[in-house]
């Protein structure tokens, strides 16, 4: 007996009933099958959301930028991991691959293995733009962090999705 | 630029060696204006590096303090060209104890906001060495000045270079911590800020040791004349910093 897509998808939006979730996530755990569709389900998703974030950041004027972004990033990822849930690891690992880049350019190339090192507690889990935009905010100021931070998220040339299946 | 100034410099001295009338000649024009132009740039872009930050950004505090010792600085290397024993006595003050305390207090504040990211590190060996050198010889100057002949009075300049000295050592070592945080992180452009406002304070410091040395021992001319490129470099220093500062924020917002 295997979950629908309609389940999986009230599930990973947080939407089912408190047994009902608990019935889904110790299925989840054995069903394989299930569990990928899951993950399916949770990239296309974020792959909408992201899009939606990104649109919104076109429209963020200078003088209240970073607040704006902050707003869209932590509705990204919120919406994006769902209830208690992570980022897909492709994404996650290529949202990093990007910060680490940009924490190269302004602060040397052992910033971001630093700031997962020190700062755990500090750290809000699968969100590691909350990590880094306090060091950018304090060293670049509000304008040119949330112009970085812009940059991060952003789809370019040359830039993979931060969506599973493209990543 | 200053490089190459320097090094014609040097050039010039090895030529006069037996002509020492050149010298005061090339250090008063093509110098002075040298001197001038760096510290005026260097006030330009910590202007520039200012408008980066809102009035409640820490860093923003930063670097009005920093644009502030940088307009002390300019108003020196004016000031050095006026004569008259006023004008030279608010020379001393401004570009001495004035400019350090205001850097000792922008320093201290950028040490905070490295405290505060956590990613503070601890001192290396090798950065003892100049906070100790810093420690030893403001202590040894302030000794040498106890043990001058009692109640003798005390003048101006002693009194404008007392206050300099602790200012400048307490200034070094906070520059030597900062470099350090910022070495920890890598070699970015804020790490680069901070290491030319080391380089900057460092060279200052060693320009004052130099001239204690020379005024504690007779030196002839054209060897004296090599402490006076210190204050080149400081000044190109002084104005490298801010435009690293200017550039990062640059690359971010294009």
């Amino acid at each position: 007996m295997h979950l629908d897509a309609g389940t999986l998808a009230a599930y990973g939006d947080g939407e089912l009933s408190e047994p009902a979730a608990g019935r889904a996530a110790r299925h989840l755990k054995t069903c394989p099958r299930c569990a990928r569709e899951a993950e399916r389900i949770r990239g296309e998703r974020e792959l909408s959301l992201a899009a939606d974030a990104l649109f919104r950041l076109q429209c963020v004027p200078p003088a209240d930028g970073l607040e704006r972004v902050r707003g869209c990033i932590q509705e990204w990822l919120r919406s994006a991991t769902g209830a208690g849930g992570a980022m897909p690891a492709s994404s996650a690992a290529e949202l990093r691959r990007r910060i680490g880049a940009q924490l190269e350019l302004y602060f040397g190339s052992e910033t971001a293995a630093l700031l997962e090192k020190v700062a755990p507690s500090r750290r809000p889990p699968d969100n590691p733009i909350a990590a880094v935009e306090p060091l950018l905010t304090a060293f670049l100021g509000r304008k040119a962090a949330s112009a970085a931070i812009r940059r991060i998220l952003e789809e370019g040339e040359g830039r993979p999705s931060l969506a599973p299946d493209a990543a | 630029m200053v490089a190459a100034f320097v090094c014609g410099g040097c050039g010039v001295v090895w030529l006069a060696a037996n002509h020492s009338q050149w010298l005061p000649l090339f250090f008063a024009v093509p110098g002075s204006l040298i001197v001038i132009a760096l510290n005026l740039a260097g006030l330009g872009l910590s202007v520039l590096a200012r408008r980066q930050f809102s009035r409640s950004e820490p860093l923003g505090v930063v670097w009005t303090l920093v644009a502030l010792a940088a307009a002390c600085h300019l108003a020196g290397g004016v000031l050095w060209q006026v004569e008259g024993q006023g004008w030279q006595r608010l020379r001393m003050v401004l570009a001495g104890p004035v400019q350090s305390l205001l850097l000792v207090a922008g320093l201290a504040v950028a040490l905070r906001i490295y405290r505060r990211t956590g990613l503070q590190g601890r001192p290396q060996f090798a950065d003892w060495l100049p906070m100790g050198v810093a420690a030893g010889f403001t202590a040894w100057e302030i000794c040498d000045f106890l043990r001058g002949v009692p109640g003798a009075p005390v003048s101006f300049e002693q009194a404008v270079v007392l206050a300099n000295i602790p200012l400048l050592s307490l200034l070094l070592i906070e520059a030597v911590l900062v470099r350090r945080f910022s070495l920890r992180m890598g070699g970015g452009l804020i790490a680069q800020c901070w290491g030319a406002f080391t380089a900057a304070i460092l060279v200052t410091f060693a320009g004052e040791v130099t001239v204690w040395l020379f005024a504690h021992s007779p030196v002839p001319v054209p060897l004296n004349a090599t402490s006076w490129y210190v204050w080149f470099l400081a000044s190109a220093f002084y104005a490298l910093a801010p435009a690293y500062q200017v550039e990062a924020c640059r690359r971010a917002s294009v």
